[in-house]
């Protein structure tokens, strides 16, 4: 069985109420999401916002439908928690608040340089977005269009631009 | 190693791994049923607008069906099944996160209103008259009560499923109202006219998908 019918598995005993597959899911997709927000640039509220994604997962487990992949299922509802945190936490404070695109990782220093990661901060959001779900979760474009509800195609293009902007960045920092 | 791959390869050495779940994060659980399938939301969007035109048709009387030629009840059949499948395949994208993307749900919001206006421009006579433009209010009114007792119909719907984007799915609810509105209009009403069509049952329409842009714009705020 592969990973991905692996987790269609445990997504459909997760739904049976299996405690044992619920908790397996969780392991498998409470590290990926925290890696996700945290190379957004959410490093500090990562673990927040991995949380808050996963109780909405939970209160939405009756809308997957099996044998539809689960990842993309899992990255719509991901990217839609840290849209509706960062909305919510701006009408709290009442003033607009940028969503943070700034790296603040607590890992050390890559050992050669120059490094990709700080070059990210550069690119428009929504090619970062697909640039990590692709790399990150391992989705496949087919699977990151579904969870960012684009066609295949425009997919391609925010990828296919943003590795010429991160290509082109590594060439002037070399 | 090509471009791609070098950069692939970089960005996975230097993303910090994520850290393992957190005890406790599974809570209660209860067994629930899997979402729903394409096929269930078509044939209930099917059954409710069938269900409305024919009832509503047979209490008040069909006059407008009378009025209509063969052709043109064709060409709305048509276009009303065009539409249903249409609708259904977006509301099972808003109702289910990462399923299929079908068509964008922006489309699905404005292809009814368009495609209703084309086929009332094209298919119906233009005799326009000031006092059945008049009267015409009623009609708006009707279809609005209609569209709205529809709308209770594809609530059950909508807590079937998990809704991300509130705006475009509840824009996709109002349209398929408004076109539930103007279907059983369609049947009732005895002025098949382009005028009278294109601005009080378009006007059904047009109200219940921004009635519903608006429903969705309040949710979003209230998330």
């Amino acid at each position: 069985m592969d990973d991905k019918q692996e987790l269609v598995e445990l997504m459909t005993r997760y739904q049976a109420a299996d405690r044992v597959a619920a908790e397996a899911l969780a392991n498998r997709l409470y590290p990926l999401l925290h890696r996700f927000y945290s190379s957004l640039g959410d490093h500090e509220q990562a673990g927040d916002l991995a949380q808050e994604c996963w109780i909405r997962l939970h209160r939405a487990r009756h809308s997957y439908r099996p044998p539809d992949p689960v990842l993309p299922w899992v990255f719509a509802i991901a990217r839609h928690t840290r849209v509706d945190v960062f909305r919510r936490r701006m009408r709290r404070t009442g003033r607009e608040v940028t969503l943070p695109e700034g790296m603040d990782f607590a890992a050390p220093a890559p050992a050669a340089p120059p490094t990709v990661l700080p070059l990210l901060e550069q690119l428009p959001a929504s090619q970062k977005e697909v640039l990590l779900m692709l790399k990150v979760t391992g989705m496949s474009l087919e699977e990151v269009a579904r969870a960012t509800a684009s066609s295949v195609g425009s997919v391609k293009q925010k990828a296919h631009r943003a590795y010429q902007t991160l290509r082109k960045l590594l060439a002037e920092a070399t | 190693m090509n471009d791609e791959e070098q950069i692939l390869a970089a960005l996975d050495r230097e993303l910090p791994p994520g850290p393992p779940a957190p005890a406790g994060l599974v809570g209660e659980l209860k067994p629930v049923p899997p979402g729903l399938s394409t096929g269930s939301v078509l044939t209930l969007f099917a059954a409710l607008l069938c269900a409305i035109t024919v009832g509503g048709g047979a209490l008040f009387g069909a006059r407008g069906l009378e009025a209509m030629t063969v052709a043109q009840v064709m060409i709305l059949s048509a276009l009303g099944t065009t539409l249903v499948l249409l609708l259904g395949l977006a509301m099972t994208q808003g109702l289910r996160p990462g399923s299929k993307v079908w068509l964008h749900v922006g489309w699905a919001n404005v292809l009814p209103l368009l495609g209703f206006l084309a086929v009332a421009a094209l298919a119906f006579p233009w005799r326009w008259m000031p006092e059945t433009f008049g009267h015409g209010w009623g009609c708006l009114k009707e279809g609005i009560y209609v569209a709205l007792a529809s709308s209770v119909g594809v609530v059950w719907l909508v807590r079937r499923g998990y809704v991300t984007n509130w705006s475009g799915t509840a824009g996709t609810l109002g349209a398929f109202c408004g076109l539930v509105g103007a279907a059983l209009l369609h049947v009732m009403c005895p002025d098949q006219e382009a005028t009278h069509l294109i601005v009080w049952h378009g006007g059904i329409l047009a109200s219940g998908t921004l009635g519903g842009l608006l429903a969705g714009y309040i949710l979003l705020r209230r998330h």
